[in-house]
């Protein structure tokens, strides 16, 4: 896939993903009786969002070549400018009302951010047993 | 013995089965060429050409348009491009990036790094890097769901 596909998937992802929780949130908050009023440059600012969120992956690419120091760097390098790109909409897009909502969203930036590591890891390490324990079958005896 | 054959129609289906009394020398070669394709690729080493079986094979590697064929301790340059030679070669041959192809019954154990690729240890401790997007092929090959 090319550079720029994967980019503008990656923003389709980002922004529907954005889209889905604030409709969650939406309707949650109706439930308690609060709700929500979208503003005109609201629907904008999440694709606008989802693009700029999308444009560190390329700092990951090429990743199968690199070795445990360069793969460190990189993905310590993503993590910042993933979350400059989320403070910078926040702040373009005043979606913080104050310090603490920003440091709410910080936290669980950095938390979503770990786990959506871990978790594909995780993933990795399951198909890892899946494909030991296949080869144990077909290896050849030397 | 009677030989069936059925048409499926996808790869995934694809399946031979011997009924047998015995694994006798015929039925083991027949396994053999099922399993690995072709008997063999031509390479040459010191301007000779010799014949290696692809039982022999361990990997095989792209590197300045040319492509080497490596065996347990040895290394040949075969004339053969790795897109030619991936077509001819048997099911457990797989492609693992871009440049490389691995016999995967030559492989000790595969372990998962972090970013998504895995690093092969070989029988002859050789280490190889599978690429994340060859992951998927490497499963549906061994049977994995």
């Amino acid at each position: 896939m090319s550079t720029a596909k994967k980019l503008f998937v990656q923003s389709m992802i980002i922004s529907t993903s954005i889209l889905f929780l604030n409709g969650i949130n939406a309707v949650i908050q109706h439930v308690r009786g609060h709700d929500i009023i979208l503003l005109w440059y609201h629907p904008i600012s999440i694709v606008l969002t989802g693009m700029l969120c999308a444009l560190p992956t390329v700092l990951l690419q090429g990743r199968d070549q690199w070795d445990k120091k360069t793969r460190r760097f990189r993905v310590a390098l993503h993590c910042l400018a993933l979350y400059a790109a989320v403070v910078g909409a926040g702040w373009l897009f005043q979606w913080y009302a104050d310090l603490e909502s920003w440091a709410g969203v910080s936290i669980v930036f950095f938390a979503v951010y770990g786990f959506v590591w871990l978790s594909s890891h995780w993933l990795d390490k399951q198909d890892e047993k899946k494909i030991n324990r296949a080869l144990d079958a077909i290896r050849d005896r030397e | 013995m009677r030989v069936r054959f059925e048409q499926v129609d996808s790869r995934e289906k694809e399946l031979a089965l011997i009924r047998a009394v015995e694994k006798s020398a015929d039925i083991a070669s027949a396994i053999d060429l099922l399993e690995n394709g072709c008997g063999g690729v031509t390479v040459t080493k010191d301007k000779s050409t010799y014949f290696c079986r692809l039982t022999q094979i361990y990997y095989i590697e792209s590197v300045d348009k040319h492509t080497y064929v490596y065996t347990k301790g040895d290394c040949f340059e075969c004339r053969s491009r790795l897109y030619e030679l991936e077509e001819k070669l048997g099911t457990y041959y797989v492609r693992i990036s871009k440049s490389m192809i691995v016999n995967l019954r030559k492989i000790q154990n595969v372990s998962a790094e972090p970013g998504g690729r895995m690093v092969a240890v070989l029988l002859n401790a050789e280490r190889v890097i599978i690429s994340r997007s060859y992951v998927k092929e490497i499963k549906r090959r061994l049977g994995i769901q």
